[in-house]
């Protein structure tokens, strides 16, 4: 049985004096399986490769971050643009399902304002009347909330 | 898939024309709004990466309106690359000389850098005044609200109406009345002409 997987970077040679770790050859062929689909003489080279694989890493890491920042704003964004489509906004559909504590969050709530724009729109007629039902925040600008919706105990008396 | 589903799926990738009248608006305010609708920031389908921004048709570009005195102060940047060949063309030189620049610059400098920019403004639409042509205009299907109504200009009120107005207080004996170069340093300044496309005459190589 032969493993040609990550096993071999630690493969020991008994012939060697005491060295530990992976010999130098395998130490090298994981750096430069990492740096495989790398362009020019960072993809053979192991000086150079180790170089671009090491700040490539650096990347990735500082990417995680950035990643999450882009999807939060572009959740955001998307939701906003779906709740204006309404003629709600962003801040009374998330407000109203917040005090309704329906705990969707902006993903899941864009997704469904691309995948199923009727269950989006009830949810936002729902927020927008419980909202204005509790009184919350500056509505005027938006007008009366669609008709149609039953709020059951969320009706401040 | 219904027949029904796949039409709306092809109206949720197609591009929808708009219409927007600029009359008094502040282009650089409204280019924003403008930008909103040339990129499909309000598809809740956007992303900064697919191409799914729509036609915008603005019409009365001649008849925008900068704040305070900024057809005087607002500078265009161009250089033509030759040795001394830099330019400095004012707001109200570059409207005398094209009615759709100032807009079309706004929109412009209002996208977001990157590789679409050229693409997005492929896809606007300027004429001057309110004549489209009518292969533009068979296609419009949504009109875009401006930011501020348009006012009525003291001139424009007629005479019978205007005698009801009660005169408050006197103006001054110096004072000129519906002067249009407020705040114009030298009002004896003629427009420089500009080349077209947009290559303002400096020193010459």
């Amino acid at each position: 049985m032969v493993f040609w997987g990550s096993s071999l970077f630690f493969k020991f040679n008994p012939n060697r004096i005491y060295q530990p770790g992976p010999s130098k050859f395998w130490r090298r062929r994981r750096i430069l399986r990492m740096s495989a689909h790398h362009f020019g003489r960072r993809r053979n080279c192991y000086r150079l490769a180790l170089r671009s694989v090491q700040k490539a890493l650096v990347y990735s890491t500082k990417a995680r971050k950035l990643r999450c920042n882009d999807l939060l704003k572009l959740n955001g964004q998307r939701l906003a643009s779906a709740s204006e489509e309404l003629g709600t906004n962003i801040r009374v559909l998330r407000m109203g399902l917040h005090h309704a504590n329906v705990c969707l969050d902006n993903h899941m709530l864009a997704d469904l304002s691309i995948w199923e724009p009727r269950t989006f729109q009830a949810l936002s007629n729902f927020a927008w009347n419980n909202y204005t039902s509790q009184g919350l925040g500056d509505i005027h600008d938006l007008g009366s909330p669609p008709e149609g919706v039953i709020l059951r105990g969320y009706k401040r008396q | 898939m219904s027949s029904f589903r796949r039409a709306q799926q092809w109206a949720t990738f197609s591009r929808v024309w708009h219409l927007i009248d600029l009359k008094w608006q502040n282009p650089y305010e409204s280019a924003i709004l403008i930008k909103k609708y040339l990129t499909g920031l309000w598809k809740p389908i956007f992303h900064p990466l697919n191409n799914c921004g729509d036609h915008v048709v603005v019409i009365n570009s001649k008849e925008i309106a900068l704040p305070g005195d900024e057809w005087y102060r607002r500078a265009y940047f161009h250089h033509r690359t030759y040795a001394g060949a830099k330019s400095w063309t004012l707001a109200w030189e570059l409207h005398e000389a094209d009615d759709t620049l100032i807009v079309q610059k706004a929109v412009y400098f209002a996208l977001d850098k990157n590789l679409l920019r050229r693409q997005h403004m492929a896809r606007l639409h300027i004429f001057p005044d309110e004549k489209i042509p009518p292969g533009i205009a068979a296609n419009i299907t949504n009109q875009i609200r401006p930011l501020r109504p348009v006012p009525t200009k003291y001139e424009e009120i007629p005479k019978e109406k205007q005698a009801q107005f009660p005169q408050l207080f006197d103006f001054p004996k110096d004072y000129v009345q519906g002067s249009n170069l407020w705040g114009k340093p030298d009002p004896e300044r003629k427009a420089q002409p500009i080349r077209y496309p947009y290559k303002p005459f400096g020193h010459e190589p």
